[in-house]
């Protein structure tokens, strides 16, 4: 490589050890480089939970939806909308996890950053995915844009959702590009069309002095922008219920509220994830138990924000408990939905702000089990905040079938739901396969940290 | 099974025909009139039973709102003549074209039993919103809140035009990249 050396301009960067270099970059390109027969079988699970979400909407909008969704003139939004809400508050993982450390200079972020980011693209994606899923007529979408007003929250959500997708998706493949350039100059025995795609897609990268400047400013401006950008998305999302006239959203609370719970939600994917792509590409020495450490930190003072802002979301009311409030809210504490409630609140709030706290389950197994137990309950969060007050509309209900009264999502919505779940993962998986998911520049800077040194590499 | 339904045929045909005999003898009914004044609109329900006026029964006024009847002031008893007086208000908000659908009612008369009429009439108080044509949150696409068309757009441009710009530095990268080749 070295007689390729580009960087002649008169600067204060240096050329990076290119040994400690070539070891990393072997290993960190070694996922791109082979996939096994367990990565392949992986890949085809994914694609088939895909093709079946395909089919089953094709049922849903074929057939009558009466007949295919559970959804009834009372719970008129069910487990499509909740799982937007879901996937909207998993996307804030990358302003969380890689713009928020970025910027506060926390050194660990280094391999997770491109981790979370990914994951924030494939999430908002699937969450657009879900509204069209929930739209009872998809063929008008484009009405959106040609009628839709500014005045309602609904052109804010789609207008948030449109400039999060492109910044993250920018915001992804800026920092990729000094990674493309690796990719290309040093992958063997892969196709011709993927040799040509890294190439035209790492923009001429060299490395100079000059090139580094304009991707670090572009990086910076991004990862600043990204953060009110993320925070106005699932505030918007939390308005879609708030300003919606219901006496169970009818909250001053509820942008802040899905915020922190967006946060919490997001480093218990991060810990999922991490503990996933280091086990199966064999990366322990760049996601290691420091950051484990360091994330099960995270999740208990995001559990401690959670919960703080839970209390204020029901305890408030309930002190009241005034009509339609206590309809609602005496289903959740010892009604039709108590069970639920309060596993949700054991597992997904008591469970990650106290267990962490113990250092031995900060290690990475047990810390992957608090986070999948998060996850799970997240997503039942959700479901319990869209679903059951629902049935206590401002006029009661009267003289309907039993069926409008309780709503439980049909196989047609469910199918649909672990396609998203599924094409989420088959995003980041596909992604990891063509691109290093950890980014060997960051990393490499970081370890020459403190030495105003910048990796020059091909 | 076959005896069952002829028993309950001829039950049918018994209470078809009896029904007009027993209100023949007890034609009571009301009719209701309305009454433009100057200022004040009056509605007056006359009962008479066997066309014989009826006094002293008591009438309750009503107009048809969405989900149910609206009471209209208090019940009035029938004078001399069988007939209710009631002023009628001139600020029940109505449709458009101000059209009320007025009810009165005689309700659990010992004598007469239940007894209503209904009938139109244009004294109600017409809602005409003009929150489409005017700027306002309600408003039409157009008429959006300047505020929020000025604010929103701002924003949206504001990040758009950055996004577009860092865009932009994706080519100065490449451009520097050739310009390096070609030395």
């Amino acid at each position: 490589m070295s007689e390729h050396k580009i960087n002649t301009e008169p600067t204060t960067y240096e050329t990076f050890t290119q040994e400690e270099y070539m070891v990393m970059k072997d290993e960190l390109l070694r996922p791109v480089q082979h996939i096994g027969k367990w990565g392949k079988v992986w890949i085809g699970f994914l694609v088939a939970v895909c093709m079946c979400g395909i089919y089953a909407y094709y049922i849903q909008e074929t057939k009558s939806k009466y007949v295919t969704v559970a959804l009834r003139d009372y719970t008129m939004w069910g487990v499509y909308i909740s799982n937007f809400v879901f996937f909207v508050a998993l996307s804030l993982i990358g302003v969380l996890m890689s713009a928020v450390l970025k910027l506060t200079n926390f050194e660990w972020y280094r391999p997770l950053s491109r981790i979370a980011e990914v994951i924030a693209v494939a999430a908002i994606m699937l969450a657009g995915v879900s509204i069209v899923a929930a739209m009872g007529r998809p063929d008008r979408l484009h009405f959106l844009f040609l009628h839709g007003r500014i005045q309602s929250p609904i052109v804010w959500d789609i207008i948030v959702i449109m400039t999060y997708i492109a910044t993250s998706m920018i915001l992804l493949f800026i920092p990729l590009i000094p990674s493309l350039s690796t990719c290309k100059n040093h992958l063997h025995n892969k196709p011709k069309w993927q040799m040509k795609m890294y190439a035209w897609m790492s923009f001429g990268w060299e490395g100079t002095a000059e090139q580094w400047k304009i991707l670090k400013r572009s990086i910076r401006i991004l990862t600043i922008m990204v953060i009110p950008l993320g925070v106005s998305i699932h505030t918007v999302t939390a308005w879609l219920f708030a300003t919606t006239l219901r006496a169970e959203w009818d909250s001053t609370n509820f942008g802040a509220y899905f915020v922190s719970g967006a946060f919490l939600l997001g480093v218990a994917g991060m810990i999922v994830a991490v503990f996933v792509i280091r086990k199966s590409y064999n990366l322990e020495n760049y996601l290691t138990p420091m950051h484990f450490d360091k994330l099960g930190r995270a999740l208990v003072l995001m559990s401690f924000i959670y919960i703080y802002f839970n209390i204020n979301e029901y305890l408030v009311p309930a002190y009241k408990m005034s009509g339609l409030h206590a309809n609602h809210l005496l289903d959740l504490f010892t009604g039709e939905d108590s069970t639920l409630y309060w596993s949700v609140v054991f597992f997904g709030m008591f469970v990650p702000a106290i267990f962490p706290l113990f250092k031995p389950m900060r290690k990475p197994l047990p810390l992957t089990i608090i986070a999948v137990v998060v996850v799970i309950a997240a997503w039942f969060k959700r479901y319990l905040i869209v679903i059951p007050g629902l049935s206590h509309p401002y006029l009661p209900i009267q003289d309907v079938p039993d069926s409008w009264r309780h709503y439980s999502p049909s196989l047609v919505e469910m199918t649909i739901v672990a396609a998203t779940f599924a094409a989420m993962m088959l995003i980041v998986t596909l992604f990891s396969r063509f691109f290093p998911i950890i980014s060997v520049w960051e990393v490499a800077e970081g370890k020459l940290e403190g030495k105003d040194e910048i990796i020059n590499y091909k | 099974m076959k005896r069952n339904h002829l028993y309950r045929f001829l039950l049918v045909v018994l209470l078809g025909f009896s029904g007009p005999l027993f209100a023949e003898g007890d034609d009571a009914k009301i009719v209701l009139t309305f009454e433009k004044g100057d200022s004040i609109n009056t509605c007056k329900a006359l009962v008479t039973s066997n066309d014989t006026p009826v006094k002293e029964i008591e009438v309750k006024l009503y107009v048809q709102r969405m989900f149910s009847l609206l009471p209209v002031g208090d019940a009035v008893a029938t004078d001399e003549e069988g007939i209710s007086s009631f002023e009628f208000p001139n600020d029940i908000p109505a449709d458009l074209d101000g059209k009320l659908t007025v009810f009165a009612k005689v309700e659990d008369d010992e004598n007469l039993g239940n007894l209503e009429a209904k009938g139109q009439i244009d004294w109600g108080a017409p809602r005409v919103s003009n929150d489409i044509m005017e700027r306002s949150l309600s408003g039409s696409r157009s008429n959006a809140p300047w505020i929020l068309t000025i604010v929103s757009n701002i924003i949206i441009l504001g990040i758009w035009g950055t996004l577009v710009y860092v865009v932009t530095q994706l080519f100065k990268i490449k451009k520097l990249s050739r310009h390096l080749a070609k030395k």
